[in-house]
């Protein structure tokens, strides 16, 4: 019964955001909190207007992420192995950070599976990894916004005949404007360079 | 303020040269087929079953664009927004080349120096979507008068000629070459084509940790994976959709739109 009004729900906002002209009138309304960002040559990623849903069936626009140092990645629920293991690397990244920034810095995990990954899915995925629910949100969308997203953000992934998905390993670091900064490429890497690059930008907020 | 007036101007011309063209907006039906990738990794499906579709009789047409320009102006040049489009977005609608070109020919020539993003839009605003990479070689192998074009059919060695000459502009205008079996004009011969994945056809598993370009197409042994040696014309294709990203905006790439039957019965 959730499954299916959550894919009713899909479908509505795959209707909704099925083209941009809706938007264009939602602009007209000033019903747009991210709007100060988009500032002319901004390559802020938070432009990428498009309805998402957490872990909670909670509505959320990408814009929302703004204003903290988002460490951001692509994965699905029903990974073996990589995506646990880029969850596991962004808290290694986390405990390497000072703890009284931590509120600063927020944990994004983006299904690349909305077929399977329903905001239920995903809440059970969070639980089964300890993730904190007050500084990560895993979200889905449709799989025309999720491959916009993935595209903006030089990700690419496709479905493999074992029915799971081949996908870049790639955590991505965005300022708190929402412009990619940095991306740790592979599994199981040295989390100093991403943490001195937080750092950085800490310093720069604070500034 | 320049390429305003020039918006203006070539949007009245389309409100009087639309109609010139019977294949603008016309789309066909292709039925249920099974595409063999030309490229497979280990973990790739040896076959891909494809639901029936509709498929753009024509790419999309400088026209077509213009006339979208207008109902949308998010994706004008000017107001695009950097991330999806880079500085070359649009390029060949400059009032200098529409001085160069004469405006009928223009409006029927091949949208290019386009972006994928801008491209998806596009094809969502009609109620349509980009082709999958399947969908579009399905279409694209078929002959003139067979669905499945054989080996050694001089459709390939046309395909490989033009993919050896330099791109003539002005683009000729579209629908000039014959259709090919399924009613499709310039699938080759006139621009390359914008794909949904046009990034992920090339990637496997194997190439994850470096998520960039597939090195077993192009290095040395590697090329065991690429099914048909002899379609070099693919071999082609998917390497440059390989090369590209998708807020590049290129010469000679457009695109065209495909779109799903109706659901039966009311069913989701």
């Amino acid at each position: 019964m959730k499954n299916k009004i959550w894919m009713e729900s899909l479908i509505i906002i795959f209707i909704a955001v099925n083209c941009m002209q809706r938007k264009e009138r939602h602009h007209a309304l000033a019903d747009h909190p991210g709007e100060a960002l988009a500032s002319p040559g901004s390559r802020s990623l938070y432009d990428a207007e498009a309805r998402w849903f957490n872990q909670d069936l909670k509505p959320v626009a990408l814009n929302n992420l703004a204003g903290k140092i988002q460490v951001l990645t692509f994965g699905f629920t029903r990974c073996p192995g990589a995506c646990p293991q880029l969850i596991r690397d962004m808290q290694a990244i986390d405990n390497h950070l000072p703890a009284d920034f931590k509120d600063q810095i927020h944990y994004t995990f983006i299904s690349i599976d909305p077929q399977h990954d329903t905001p239920q899915a995903l809440k059970q995925f969070s639980e089964v990894m300890h993730l904190d629910r007050a500084r990560w949100q895993l979200l889905t969308s449709s799989a025309g916004n999720i491959l916009t997203l993935a595209m903006l953000m030089g990700m690419q992934y496709k479905e493999t005949k074992d029915g799971f998905f081949a996908h870049s390993n790639i955590i991505h670091i965005l300022n708190p404007q929402g412009e990619l900064i940095h991306q740790q490429i592979g599994l199981n890497r040295d989390p100093q360079e991403s943490v001195g690059i937080i750092r950085k930008l800490l310093t720069d907020k604070s500034n | 303020m320049l390429n305003h007036y020039s918006f203006v101007f070539v949007t009245t011309l389309i409100l009087n040269l639309s109609a010139e063209n019977s294949n603008t907006g016309k789309m066909v039906y292709l039925p249920n087929g099974v595409y063999h990738p030309f490229f497979k990794n280990s973990d790739d499906f040896d076959s891909i079953r494809l639901q029936a579709f509709y498929m753009d009789v024509l790419p999309v047409t400088n026209g077509d664009f213009l006339d979208f320009l207008k109902k949308h102006p998010r994706w004008q040049k000017n107001s695009v927004k950097p991330i999806f489009a880079d500085s070359l977005y649009l390029k060949a609608l400059s009032s200098h080349n529409l001085s160069e070109q004469p405006e009928k020919e223009l409006i029927q020539s091949p949208l290019t120096y386009v972006s994928w993003f801008a491209s998806k839009d596009y094809c969502e605003c009609q109620g349509k979507r980009l082709p999958t990479t399947a969908e579009w070689e399905y279409a694209a192998q078929a002959g003139e008068s067979e669905p499945v074009s054989s080996e050694n059919s001089p459709l390939f060695r046309r395909i490989l000629f033009w993919y050896s000459q330099p791109t003539v502009f002005p683009l000729p205008k579209t629908g000039s070459a014959p259709p090919n079996y399924w009613g499709i004009h310039d699938l080759h011969g006139l621009i390359f084509e914008w794909v949904a994945d046009f990034n992920s056809a090339l990637f496997s598993n194997d190439s994850r940790t470096k998520g960039g370009l597939e090195s077993s197409l192009f290095c040395g042994s590697g090329n065991v994976s690429v099914t048909d040696l002899k379609n070099y014309a693919a071999y082609i294709r998917y390497a440059f959709r390989s090369s590209l990203k998708a807020s590049y905006s290129i010469s000679n790439l457009g695109f065209r739109c495909v779109k799903d039957l109706p659901l039966q019965g009311g069913k989701i």
